[in-house]
């Protein structure tokens, strides 16, 4: 199988105040189509600022270099309008506050239907259908009332499944995860993974899910890498990173989530 | 903070220049060459010389012996005027934003009762329903624009009244002297002084106005607004007259303005890295 | 020490009202009683709008509830009470919250939001604060040099701990942790758990630990509140006992939390 994306080299740098800052040294990684990426790592560790620079979200004040071949194809220093097309259409991104991605004002079919608008030429009632087979897709009840709700009448869990679907309308061929589930209740957490992985088997999209939660990556993530301090410290499959893991800090992140893990499982056993 | 100020150029410009029209008013009798009443009808509208550096007005008199002394009023009843209705401003919003309830209810409706008057008009009213006197048009000026302060002052307020730091400075028994004094007058100082710097433009230009309208300082005490108002008499055959009192105003009223911005940056402590 | 709630009811005036100056109310906590004796761990338990966090502000003081009331050893907080009694309860419970940002005053270095804790205490001179501050950041694993710190130099993790020195500072009996570390980083999240768990066998705390996290409830509580629509669901009395609850919205918290495969499959 050929890699959908392969990065190499990539690196970001920010000014600040006359001095310059690396957020993202020379990171490398490849992701497949049916598979997912992890990458695991903690706030400030350049994790998000990785998938920014590939997509192009970062602002002139950054620095990026480096390559990021999409389908044979160089994300990096393509002019924009190109990249604003791929994004939206063959990349999709999933993020994380769910409330502040969607606009106040709007009714939520509103927004739905822009996405169809920036990328289609689909009329209005067909556009309408498929916002509701969307919904329905996510096993949001009712899609037509919620389609007239504005975001601020919706939890944040039904927000994010919003979000997903909108992600998926268009068939991406890669689906990039921003903590999606991190401001959100646990309930509604567990069904979104669950929800993630159905469409990882389903699409045959490739994915990346980033988090700083080692439990919901070895869910759903099949390789991974850990990132510290904008570099990557290991890498390699789920199984052998989690179970055999030669980097320190990565010993120290699954010794910390085991600590309280172990403890859930001798109380819930018992 | 200031050595944050130090760095930034048109703050320090704006800061000597208002410093330098300060001292200028303070130090009036020993830098004007002439006296400001003095006039001398055979040197009228004399081009600038030595004797007069920037010349004579109609009277006679040395218009830069007048600006100099005509700084003291300018900025001296506009800092009055500033603080008075900063400080009823201020205290008003403090305790609308605060308190809540039926205290903010009661204070509030009352602002925007006065906020319903047109504000030059009422001090119109008010100065030639008192009377032509100074002092009556400090008391105007307050009178009309504290309201405005305190409804500025009392959003901030809100802002952070639910804020954490405050709930646990409650929660671990703090007067509301206390919160006030440490928390929310740092918190709002910033937006303050800003308010502040705005409020001395509008009061000097508010200031001069009146004068310029025969109703704030008399003749012939010098005031920037009263040469402008006799300047306007001969604006036809002498329309340099008006141009020093004119600029100087300007100048001055920017350099507060400047200033405010200027201040705000350097009270904010997320710049303090540099 | 024993910390006793009784029938606390919470209501707010509805924003949107069917008439114009209509006095509709919406419930938040509906007659809810508890106790919290000295040295548990309470853990309240609940998704958001359950009303567990406006528990959290009337346990420790912060609002008045309009039924019911909260007595600390036998005193009433929010009853008619005598100077004697206001004295006694004036350092009983302190509270962390869950947005460390906004908890502090940005303007305050560490110094001065410890020292504004630690000048409510009687005889505390600003002179003898200075070492208690230093002990204070020792004790949650800060070093000396912090204390001159902004907040927005720390980082998460420092910054909550910075918020526990605070409440710890004014020796209470019971802390109120309102999802204080939900916010954080996973590693971050346990590091501060430990530390938490520490100061309690130090100190011998009380806590009443507000979260949604199952995960961290067993690490850190021996009791459990369940909580749901304003009302207590479930009473875990033992952390044992957890596996048996029966109240459905209870069961699916418990089946929802993320397993770590594959290092501990099941």
């Amino acid at each position: 199988m050929n890699n959908i994306l392969e990065v190499g080299g990539l690196t970001v740098r920010v000014k600040e105040k006359r001095q310059s800052r690396t957020l993202v040294e020379n990171v490398m990684f490849s992701v497949r189509p049916g598979r997912c990426l992890g990458i695991l790592g903690e706030s400030g560790s350049g994790k998000s600022m990785t998938c920014k620079a590939i997509t192009g979200l970062l602002d002139s004040s950054f620095q990026v270099s480096g390559q990021a071949l999409f389908n044979g194809k160089k994300l990096i220093g393509m002019d924009a309008e190109t990249l604003r097309r791929i994004r939206g259409r063959e990349i999709c991104m999933i993020l994380q506050n769910p409330m502040n991605c969607f606009d106040p004002l709007h009714r939520m079919g509103k927004q739905m239907a822009e996405g169809f608008e920036a990328h289609t030429a689909l009329p209005r009632a067909e556009v309408r259908q498929k916002c509701v087979a969307t919904l329905e897709n996510m096993r949001i009840r009712n899609p037509e009332e919620v389609l007239m709700k504005y975001p601020h009448q919706l939890s944040g869990g039904m927000l994010q499944r919003v979000m997903i679907g909108l992600a998926l309308i268009m068939e991406p061929k890669l689906i990039i995860a921003d903590e999606p589930t991190t401001a959100i209740d646990s309930i509604t957490q567990y069904s979104i993974v669950e929800e993630l992985k159905m469409i990882k088997s389903r699409n045959g999209a490739a994915m990346i899910f980033i988090s700083h939660d080692l439990a919901v990556i070895s869910q759903i993530a099949d390789e991974v890498i850990v990132m510290r301090d904008a570099k990557i410290c290991q890498s390699g499959s789920v199984q052998d990173v989690m179970l055999h893991p030669t980097d320190e800090y990565t010993r120290f992140l699954i010794q910390k989530k085991k600590a309280v893990m172990q403890k859930f499982y001798q109380v819930v056993s018992a | 903070m200031l050595r944050r100020l130090s760095k930034n150029k048109m703050a320090m410009l704006c800061i000597a220049f208002v410093l330098v029209i300060m001292l200028g008013g303070l130090f009036a009798p020993l830098l004007a060459p002439h006296s400001p009443y003095e006039n001398n009808i055979l040197e009228k509208f004399r081009a600038p010389s030595s004797e007069y550096p920037l010349g004579t007005d109609n009277l006679g008199r040395c218009v830069f012996s007048r600006m100099i002394y005509g700084i003291r009023p300018t900025l001296f009843l506009s800092f009055l005027t500033m603080a008075g209705t900063m400080g009823i401003g201020l205290l008003t919003g403090l305790l609308a934003g605060y308190m809540k309830g039926p205290v903010d209810e009661v204070i509030m409706r009352i602002v925007d009762v006065m906020l319903s008057f047109p504000s030059q008009i009422m001090v119109l009213a008010v100065v030639a329903l008192m009377g032509v006197d100074i002092r009556n048009v400090i008391i105007a000026n307050v009178f009309i624009k504290w309201a405005w302060y305190a409804r500025m002052i009392r959003t901030n307020v809100v802002k952070y009244t639910d804020s954490g730091f405050i709930l646990f400075a409650k929660s671990i028994g703090h007067r509301t002297q206390y919160i006030l004094r440490h928390h929310m007058l740092p918190c709002i100082a910033s937006e303050l002084v800003v308010l502040a710097s705005l409020d001395m433009g509008w009061a000097i230009l508010n200031i001069s106005t009146l004068s310029f309208l025969g109703l704030g300082v008399q003749a012939p005490t010098p005031e920037w607004g009263a040469m402008l108002s006799e300047a306007k008499n001969v604006m036809t055959s002498r329309p340099e007259q008006m141009l020093v009192p004119g600029i100087a105003l300007m100048l001055l009223v920017a350099a507060f303005n400047m200033l405010g911005d200027c201040l705000r940056d350097a009270m904010d402590p997320k710049e303090a890295r540099s | 020490m024993r910390l006793e709630a009784r029938d606390i009811a919470v209501s707010f005036r509805r924003e949107r009202q069917q008439k114009l100056f209509g006095l509709e109310r919406q419930t938040v906590l509906d007659g809810v009683s508890l106790t919290i004796e000295k040295g548990e761990s309470l853990a309240l338990v609940g998704e958001s709008g359950s009303g567990k966090s406006t528990l959290g502000r009337v346990l420790s003081g912060l609002l008045k509830p309009e039924r019911g009331d909260v007595a600390i050893d036998g005193i009433s907080v929010y009853g008619r009470r005598g100077k004697q009694d206001t004295e006694f309860l004036r350092h009983k419970t302190g509270i962390v919250f869950q947005d460390y940002t906004s908890s502090v005053n940005p303007r305050f270095r560490v110094r001065d939001i410890l020292w504004e804790s630690l000048r409510t205490l009687d005889g505390m001179t600003k002179r003898a604060a200075e070492s208690e501050i230093c002990g204070l950041l020792k004790q949650v694993g800060l070093e000396e040099g912090y204390i001159n710190r902004y907040p927005h130099e720390l980082s998460g993790g420092q910054l909550q701990r910075v918020c526990i020195a605070r409440a710890v500072a004014i020796k209470p009996d019971f802390i109120v942790l309102d999802e204080a570390v939900s916010s954080l980083d996973a590693s971050t999240q346990t590091q501060v758990m430990d530390l938490l768990l520490d100061l309690r066998n130090k100190h011998g705390f009380s806590y009443l630990f507000i979260t949604h996290d199952l995960t961290a409830v067993t690490y850190m509580c021996n009791r459990v509140l369940f909580f749901y629509q304003g009302k207590i669901a479930e009473r875990v009395e033992r952390i044992e006992d957890l596996p048996r609850i029966r109240h459905p919205y209870a069961k699916q918290l418990l089946n929802s939390v993320i397993g770590l495969d594959p290092i501990m499959a099941g």
